[in-house]
């Protein structure tokens, strides 16, 4: 399982922004995407996050009835979403690569 | 009901029963009695108090339909999480929607089996890492302070009146108050209340007591200064000095109109500080 640390939560909301590009989800649907790839995330980690990409125009919401308890929010990709995704996944690919680099490089060991 | 409960319910009975017996002891403590316009008011004391115990009791034995949902561990959580949002500064309809989404929260992951410490270790980190997502902790706190300003306000007001009802022959613009009044009154507006609520967020459900303890604290504090520290000077001032907190209608406007001006300059501060999509 990955750790979660304070680094964790920038890519964190990149992995969201691209788990609610596959559609419309609701919290707990994402806090389970997220596990089954192997974050050690919990719901108390996950929503704070919903709420701070929903605050910054990334994602919007619709609410449905729940099969039980209130009505339940689903959230999807905004157009400035999808540019964000679109920045994060240019911003990983580069930084992984850059990692990978110096990790691979016999000269480091 | 929760410990929390229990402990505010608890906190609310202690301080009507001060409240009543210090009515008691002021109304039938003179050797005039209370007289018809005196024991009115100690029964419309008497009878606010009771409700106020009640109004707790109910308050924290009523559930929604959906929040008898959840069981125990898990409600307990909400609980803690609900107290926490609900005494932030963000807006009564957001408030309300993070509340149900928590409870859609909870109640999906009692369902799925999983373990409340699994699914939200610390519900006051939570609920503050939430509510952070709106706005930043010290703009949240600066809004704080017109609620500090309004109790000052309607605390000055309702005292006044009290004193002057005491003795109706005064005029109400020469009814006077204890300087020290006046400030235990600002001490608990601006710093008791949101002490209280600051600790009542964390684990703390003893935090409840603090304004009882706090009223009687001063009680014994002026009761001491008196019997001990008479001879110094500023002390003395301190506790024989009065001062007329109304002395005009223009001022009684103000007090008035300070409630709802201080809580419309909230609003407009806390639409451009709470960030809301």
């Amino acid at each position: 399982m990955v750790n979660d640390t304070q680094l964790m939560k920038g890519i964190l909301e990149g992995c969201m922004l691209k788990v609610m590009a596959g559609g419309q989800v609701y919290g707990y649907r994402a806090v389970e995407i997220l596990r089954g790839y192997g974050f050690d995330v919990n719901e108390a980690t996950v929503y704070p996050i919903l709420l701070r990409l929903q605050n910054r125009g990334m994602l919007k919401v619709e609410k449905r009835p729940s099969p039980f308890g209130p009505d339940r929010k689903y959230y999807s990709l905004t157009n400035e979403g999808e540019a964000g995704l679109a920045d994060f996944t240019r911003s990983w690919s580069k930084l992984h690569s850059t990692v990978s680099k110096i990790m691979e490089d016999d000269q480091n060991d | 009901m929760t410990k929390r409960g229990k402990m505010a319910l608890i906190s609310s009975a202690l301080l009507a029963l001060v409240v009543i017996a210090s009515s008691l002891f002021w109304a039938y403590g003179t050797k005039d009695g209370p007289g018809s316009e005196g024991t009115i008011l100690i029964a419309a004391i008497v009878l606010v108090s009771i409700a106020s115990v009640v109004i707790v009791y109910v308050l924290k034995t009523r559930k929604r339909t959906d929040e008898k949902l959840l069981g125990g561990p898990f409600y307990e959580k909400y609980e803690q999480v609900k107290e926490i949002i609900a005494g932030s500064q963000l807006t009564g309809r957001l408030k309300a929607d993070l509340v149900d989404e928590v409870l859609d929260m909870l109640i999906t992951a009692q369902r799925a089996g999983r373990a409340p410490e699994d699914v939200m270790a610390d519900a006051k980190d939570f609920a503050e890492d939430v509510i952070g997502s709106f706005a930043r902790p010290s703009r949240l706190a600066l809004l704080g302070l017109f609620d500090g300003a309004a109790a000052f306000s309607l605390f000055v007001l309702s005292i006044t009146f009290l004193n002057w009802l005491e003795d109706a022959k005064v005029g109400f613009f020469l009814t006077k108050m204890d300087l020290s009044m006046m400030v235990f009154v600002a001490f608990v507006s601006f710093l008791l209340i949101p002490a209280t609520k600051l600790l009542a967020r964390a684990k703390l459900p003893w935090a409840y007591l603090l304004p009882l303890a706090g009223g009687a604290l001063f009680v014994l504090a002026m009761e001491a200064s008196r019997r001990y520290l008479y001879d110094v000077d500023a002390i003395r001032a301190f506790i024989e000095r009065e001062v007329v907190p109304i002395p005009s209608i223009v001022a009684l406007a103000c007090y008035v109109a300070a409630v709802p001006l201080l809580m419309a300059v909230k609003m407009v501060l806390g639409r451009r500080f709470i960030n809301r999509a």
